[in-house]
């Protein structure tokens, strides 16, 4: 294959949670067809039920793929390549979509990408048409999720740079928790944002762990405690509107300050080692939090920074920037063995995540 | 018929492809856990070495969950490629066909499940036992499968009439067998899914979930 083009359209897979996601790109990157299917079954349970999640990828995702290829009116003798998310996630997930991948690719005798999905994320403001004038390396990415919380330095394909991240909830964890304590659905980042809209943050002064310490890590164990201990005043059932709001607001504005508090360190760190940097990306569910991207727009502009959100439906897990990084790495002439092992855990600075993979 | 016939649900895992019955090319590994890295090159290297296939052959369990998502998600996107239909095999069904005389016994296949459980697959009616509290068999039994010692021991100590077979895992040529029956319409449809028999393992919160706010 001739860097800098792959010579057809190439199918992404996502599986590493609780979507089911199939999509379809073309050899320049342009969406041919999306699909997400989310996974209901789990509400009930408060949170993500790691067989239950399994058990539906690998009803739905093989149908999926047939959907969005026929959907693209790609056939399946025109790939050039798939890419699934093999790791970071819940073992069972990945397994199913690298394996759904890897039968797909044998098939058609065409490359496999086991792709890092937090790269994936990392890589999804290159998608075209996504920034004006595209996003060039370097830039610096927040990720921001249930399950991730980190700040990276993106300097190419497969370089990456952690420069600090939770040392216990992610952040997108600390929402849903808080919204199971107030008595929200799950999950509860939009539940909890759209009651925090009623409420007055300035009510309780919740802790911002680690506000105005150096580094860039983050920790909001102590904020979901101090979100009990409050609610934990309330007698059983449900707590009063207003003061579930005051609370819902109190939270979100905490976590606001010290996303913003650490990510202007990470800004400072990202432009000493990178004076051509120019780009702030956040990326992860929470991106959608209204508070907080203003919280970070806000920290961008006095850092000299652009902050580029995706749109949502490529915020949170999806295939079509799933696809986007195999397509940047199948340009490389990069690509995975079929004896590829997915994994639940894998650093985006891990060894073999260079471009020197075979 | 050409048949490309995977089976991940126990220890070991295989790949062959099955003309007219019969096996040209086969590969077989003990997995442990790596069977989602093992099994896509061995389909591979039978596929290249024997060719293309009409039919995609796929055992369903019961077994290990790892190995049958492996097998299975490997199946369907094999089967999405090459545009050829994904028939579901169970372990029992293999085994049966592997062991065509029993002289009017019923077979049970046992498959080994976690804490000393098996599953018990007994004339296609599949269900999880505990070891020491095993049904009493009506008549004369032939057991198979990989738990098929404990089982075959612990009928006999209850006086059971048992004959322990040595089919413990199936084979490709099995599996391509029952699938061609099934494809034909000599057995009844079955979904290309994981035969779970138990629900998903989940544990509803301890608390009550505080309602709404009011």
């Amino acid at each position: 294959m001739q860097p800098g083009r792959a010579s057809g359209p190439v199918l992404g897979i996502e599986s590493s949670c609780d979507e089911t996601a199939a999509a379809v790109l073309d050899a320049d990157g342009a969406v041919l067809a999306e699909a997400v299917l989310g996974q209901g079954a789990h509400a009930a349970f408060g949170g993500v039920v790691p067989e239950i999640a399994a058990r539906a990828h690998l009803a739905h995702l093989p149908d999926l793929a047939a959907q969005v290829m026929r959907e693209a009116g790609v056939g399946w003798d025109a790939l050039a390549g798939v890419a699934a998310s093999s790791g970071p996630g819940l073992i069972g997930g990945l397994i199913v979509g690298s394996g759904l991948g890897k039968g797909i690719a044998l098939a058609r005798r065409i490359p496999f990408v086991a792709v890092n999905h937090l790269e994936a994320h990392a890589l999804s403001p290159r998608l075209p048409g996504l920034v004006p004038g595209g996003a060039a390396f370097p830039y610096l990415l927040l990720l921001v999720s249930g399950g991730h919380c980190q700040c990276v330095a993106v300097e190419g394909v497969g370089r990456h740079v952690r420069l600090g991240g939770t040392i216990d909830d992610a952040v997108g964890e600390a929402f849903d928790k808080v919204g199971k304590l107030l008595g929200l659905p799950w999950p509860g980042g939009p539940a909890v944002e759209r009651l925090a809209a009623e409420g007055d943050p300035a009510r309780h002064r919740l802790p911002r762990p680690l506000l105005g310490r150096p580094g860039c890590d983050f920790s909001f164990s102590g904020l979901k405690t101090a979100v009990a201990q409050l609610v934990a005043r309330f007698p059983p059932g449900g707590l009063p509107r207003q003061d579930a709001a005051d609370i819902a607001a109190g939270f979100q504005a905490a976590v606001a300050e010290v996303l913003a508090d650490r990510a202007a360190n990470a800004l400072a760190a990202f432009a000493a080692a990178h004076p051509d940097g120019r780009l702030l990306v956040v990326a992860g569910g929470v991106a959608a939090n209204a508070a907080v991207r203003s919280a970070l727009a806000g920290v961008a502009q006095t850092c000299g920074y652009r902050l580029v959100a995706p749109p949502l439906r490529l915020c949170t897990d999806n295939a079509v920037m799933v696809a986007w990084a195999g397509l940047e790495r199948l340009r490389l002439g990069l690509a995975d063995g079929l004896d590829h092992a997915p994994r639940p855990r894998w650093p985006l600075d891990a060894p073999d995540m260079g471009p020197a993979r075979p | 018929m050409r048949i490309l016939a995977l089976d991940a649900a126990l220890a070991a895992c295989s790949a062959g492809v099955v003309v007219d019955d019969v096996l040209r090319a086969s590969r077989r590994a003990d997995a442990g856990r790596g069977h989602a890295s093992l099994l896509p090159p061995m389909a591979s290297a039978v596929l290249e070495e024997a060719g293309a296939v009409d039919l995609i052959a796929v055992t369903v369990g019961p077994g290990g969950f790892t190995g049958l998502r492996a097998a299975l998600s490997l199946a369907h996107g094999i089967g999405l490629g090459l545009g050829v239909p994904v028939i579901g095999v169970t372990v029992g069904e293999a085994l049966a066909d592997a062991l065509p005389r029993l002289g009017g016994r019923a077979l049970w296949v046992a498959i080994d499940s976690r804490r000393d459980r098996v599953f018990l697959d007994r004339e296609g009616s599949v269900e999880a036992w505990a070891l020491p509290a095993l049904p009493r068999p009506d008549g004369p039994v032939a057991v198979a499968g990989d738990a098929a010692s404990a089982v075959a021991a612990a009928l006999a100590a209850c006086g059971a009439d048992v004959m322990l077979t040595d089919a413990r895992g199936p084979l490709p040529r099995h599996v391509a067998v029952v699938a061609r029956r099934r494809y034909q319409g000599e057995l009844p449809p079955l979904a290309a899914q994981p035969l779970y028999v138990d629900p998903p393992e989940t544990r509803l919160p301890a608390q009550p979930p505080r309602p709404p706010p009011g």
